[in-house]
């Protein structure tokens, strides 16, 4: 049965109510639904502004936490032998500090480090400063252990002498002080990881102060530094590129429908979601992270873009209803209510296929913008009409037509030759694959923190610069367990010290921190040996032998009862794969020292577990998105056919940007991770819409005809509606998070393919082998 | 000859037996050298090492001494360090010693070349 219609191809009003009974069911729940809505607005804006309340209350409980580490599952072996490494080595949490001089005399270096170790003595929360002043050296023939032996503070020594003692210490002050005097560096202990953020603004204000000096730059690191770091950003990036995203949003919105009205009904629902999105956050007590912080520049724009198409077609209805509301919103939900429950399904299910992923802060990405979307849909819904029945404009369907589609019909006309009349749309396909498989092998994953910092951020400065001259930021500790016997007789240390100059052998290793330097120069202090038992004898000594300050530096590498030591290993970051390194090791030590347990973990290890969670996490989600929006399109459309066309754009899509990530060099992280799932949850929408208007339009007759008429028709919402959603992504490309900015141009980027592809390959598609769905559900072609 | 190597061993016995009587006692605290240790002799044998630095440097011990060499057995936790001192008295007050053997834990190791002195300890010092 075929509508009667206006001069324009529109359905005249009240005609379709008689369409056909399953047509006038629809029609009536529609009717229902929106007389409904109209007959309780006041109850439901009050219930709906209550909730708003209550929500907005729980976002003020949001706690902000930026630690990536926190965001490795708690049950990965990784993170559980760091737990208990970290238990059986209760160590502070940390800064190192480095100065390096251009010039200048060492006893100045020195001066500069002490005035420097007293400011930063006097912050809250700082346990204490470990410098050159700090350094346990053994002294007096090897019967005691001095902390300022090698800058002593009591007698002022000489240059020469201070140079001449560092010199034969070479091995214990190394941290402390470059082999050329040229940088001298300090680590800060800091008591509770609650003052961390207050320490690292003065340090790097104090470090800002000192850099003022030309022959002075300085460098800091810390495991926390990355979190800060990204913290920082991210609320640089929150407060300033959300109102540009809104305000952008918001000039597109006016500038698509010339009514503020509409601009306000399209942006509240979203406001609204966003806050009870956030409400949920924090009733959850969800730790607040840079990825959650990305929600609300990915729901503006997707929220928009069903309110584009409802306001495009209510105004139409609008015109052909002559002004009744009521009936032109139910014409227009009948159309548009189940496509835009389907976009929202489909970009629903993108984001909730994270929900299994072990990643935390990507899980709860998933979830949070899930519930972000589903709520814009419900509130769309919902709020509209409210909007809508105080519109009081008179823009007729001609109007509209004219100024919507007027100018851009050189480019559907364009588009339309392209695809149906020149064919030549089949040369895009093997210069796709060509540039997806040369891309595709260019994707690299990168799960260090730091790396996803701006390359003129001080941490990153500091990393390549430690990394340059002192072996290596990123760590992971190796503990041996003795067994039985503990570590007291030096064959035990003669077997450590093997493992660790095999460890030194191995490719990608920096240095070896342990307590073997100390050991060798107390042994040949005392007889003359690299290992001796009598040096042993008092270095493993369960008393204090050599004082308190002693006491604290061997409980970072020798448990109190001695039955484990532990060896810190900084890793260069040369390429070369921790995990290897660590199997090497561990091959190592089972093969040559049975009697040995070994247990390897750290943030470097974690680190390359997180590489591998990412992977798992990218396949899972890809194909825990592409089965149910597949499955989704084929129940919804009632044809297998239709689901393989409209995944057939996507899949193309996707494919292309993640080619294009290997071009660009844009590595997968915990931030990038998750484009792909919004390239694919928010471009199936183009299928969607152009699908459903070609079931809409086509009631039979030339399928070439009415693909023309579908590409004018639904070309401009969706050209308005990747407008509108790419440009609002892509003012995260103004962010000063590199992987923020990543993502923000490769979603706009593929907001624009997606769309192109939709519109080319259905249309080609459609037109080649044709689809339509009978009364019964059941296709025909 | 012999009489002159009579009247020497004569001289020597003489003094040692003078300068043994006029040897103050041990007993009592002492400071020795710059590191801040504090030797407390007691009773007739005992021996008592703290330092003014660090209150977790804690050990014990036994001392005999004749008049020309001390010898010391300190024990801190599991390790037991035997060392031996020729030692003099520069005045009632001071003492200068040089380390002439030393073990831990029966092993012989190098001693400290240099000599170390060390004071009766001021009551603040206590």
């Amino acid at each position: 049965m075929h509508l009667e219609r206006t001069e324009e191809g529109l359905p005249i009003c009240h005609e379709i109510i008689f369409e056909s009974c399953t047509l006038s069911m629809k029609w009536i729940v529609m009717k229902n639904l929106v007389t409904f809505i109209v007959r309780f607005r006041l109850l439901i804006a009050t219930l709906i502004l209550s909730g708003t309340l209550f929500f907005a209350y729980f976002i003020t409980t949001i706690k902000v936490d930026n630690d990536t580490f926190n965001s490795i599952p708690s049950t990965l072996k990784a993170k559980i032998d760091y737990e208990r490494l970290k238990k059986e080595f209760p160590t502070h949490f940390t800064i190192l500090f480095l100065a390096e001089f251009s010039s200048g005399t060492l006893s100045e270096k020195i001066d500069s480090l002490r005035s420097w170790n007293q400011e930063f003595s006097t912050l809250p929360g700082i346990l204490n400063i470990a410098d050159l002043n700090s350094v346990q050296i053994p002294v007096k023939g090897g019967f005691l252990v001095r902390s300022d032996f090698l800058v002593s503070r009591k007698n002022p020594l000489k240059e020469d002498q201070i140079r001449d003692r560092i010199g034969k210490n070479r091995e214990l002050s190394k941290v402390f002080i470059s082999e050329d005097e040229s940088v001298v560096g300090m680590i800060l202990n800091v008591e509770s990881m609650s003052e961390r953020t207050t320490i690292f603004n003065r340090i790097i204000a104090k470090s800002e102060s000192i850099n003022q000096s030309p022959y002075i730059k300085t460098y800091m690191t810390s495991e926390g530094a990355a979190p800060y770091s990204i913290t920082k950003l991210m609320r640089r990036d929150f407060s300033l590129l959300l109102p540009l995203c809104f305000g952008l949003i918001f000039l597109l919105l006016y500038a698509i429908f010339r009514n503020f009205l509409h601009v306000f009904a399209t942006l509240v629902p979203i406001i609204i979601a966003l806050i009870w999105t956030f409400g949920f956050v924090g009733l959850f007590r969800v730790p607040f992270t840079v990825v959650l912080s990305i929600i609300p520049v990915i729901i503006f724009p997707i929220g928009v873009a069903d309110c584009i198409h409802i306001l495009k077609t209510f105004s139409e209805q609008k015109a052909v209803c002559k002004g009744n509301i009521v009936e032109a919103l139910s014409i227009t939900y009948k159309e548009l209510v189940k496509p835009c429950f389907l976009t929202s399904l489909t970009t629903l299910i993108s984001f909730m296929s994270f929900a299994f992923t072990e990643i935390s802060w990507t899980r709860y990405f998933g979830i949070f913008t899930g519930v972000a979307v589903l709520l814009a849909f419900v509130f769309n819904i919902m709020i509209l009409p409210m909007f809508l029945l105080l519109d009081k404009s008179s823009v007729s369907y001609r109007k509209a037509a004219a100024t919507n589609n007027g100018p851009l019909d050189y480019l559907w006309n364009g588009i339309t030759w392209f695809t149906l009349e020149s064919k030549k749309w089949i040369f895009i396909l093997p210069v796709l694959i060509v540039a997806c498989i040369i891309g595709f092998n260019m994707v690299k994953v990168d799960s260090n923190p730091i790396s996803m910092l701006p390359q003129n951020s001080i941490i990153r400065q500091s990393d390549r610069f430690i990394d340059k001259h002192f072996g290596g930021t990123r760590f992971f500790s190796v503990m041996l367990e003795s067994g039985d016997s503990a570590f007291t007789t030096s064959e035990q240390w003669q077997k450590v010290q093997q493992i660790v100059e095999f460890i030194k052998s191995q490719d990608g290793v920096g240095e070896v921190t342990s307590i073997m330097p100390l050991i060798t120069r107390l042994s040949t202090m005392l007889s003359n040996q690299p290992i001796s038992s009598a040096a042993i004898s008092m270095i493993a000594s369960t008393k204090d032998f050599f004082g308190k300050g002693y006491s604290a530096y061997l409980k970072g590498f020798l448990s109190e009862d001695r039955h484990k030591t532990r060896l810190n290993v900084t890793c260069r970051n040369t390429g070369a794969s921790t995990l290897q390194t660590v199997e090497a090791i561990e091959k190592y030590i089972s093969e040559n020292f049975k009697d040995y347990k070994v247990t390897i973990s750290g943030p470097a290890i974690l680190l390359d577990a997180m590489g591998d969670l990412l992977v798992n996490t990218q396949i899972s989600s890809l194909i825990t998105t592409f089965i149910p929006v597949f499955l989704c399109m084929v129940l919804f459309f009632r044809s297998i056919r239709i689901g393989l066309f409209s995944v057939f754009p996507i899949i193309l899509a996707s494919t292309f940007i993640y080619a294009l990530m290997g071009l660009m060099g844009i590595t997968i992280n915990s931030i990038t991770v998750v484009t792909m799932n919004t390239c694919i949850g928010i471009g199936i929408d183009y299928s969607i819409h152009f699908i459903s208007g070609f079931l809409y339009t086509h009631k039979g007759g030339n399928r070439k005809t009415t693909l023309k008429t579908v590409i004018k028709n639904k070309g401009t919402p969706i050209l308005f509606n990747t407008l509108v959603v790419g440009l609002g992504f892509f003012v995260l490309a103004f962010s000063s998070f590199p992987p923020n900015r990543d993502f923000g141009i490769l979603v706009f980027i593929s907001m624009i393919v997606s769309a192109l592809f939709s519109i080319i390959f259905l249309t080609a598609l459609i037109n080649k082998y044709g689809i339509s769905i009978n009364n019964s559900g059941k296709e025909t072609v | 000859m012999k009489n002159i190597a009579l009247i020497i061993t004569v001289f020597l016995v003489i003094t040692s037996v003078i300068s043994a009587e006029k040897a103050p006692s041990l007993n009592g605290t002492w400071c020795v050298g710059e590191e801040g240790f504090i030797l407390r002799f007691s009773g007739k044998d005992s021996l008592h090492v703290t330092s003014s630095t660090d209150e977790s440097i804690q050990a014990e011990g036994s001392y005999n001494k004749n008049d020309t060499s001390f010898t010391a057995t300190v024990k801190n936790g599991d390790v037991t360090m035997k060392m031996k001192y020729l030692y003099r008295w520069c005045s009632k007050d001071s003492i200068k010693a040089k380390a002439e053997q030393f073990t831990i834990n029966d092993e012989p190791v190098n001693s400290p070349e240099e000599w170390m002195f060390m004071v009766r300890c001021k009551e603040s010092a206590k």
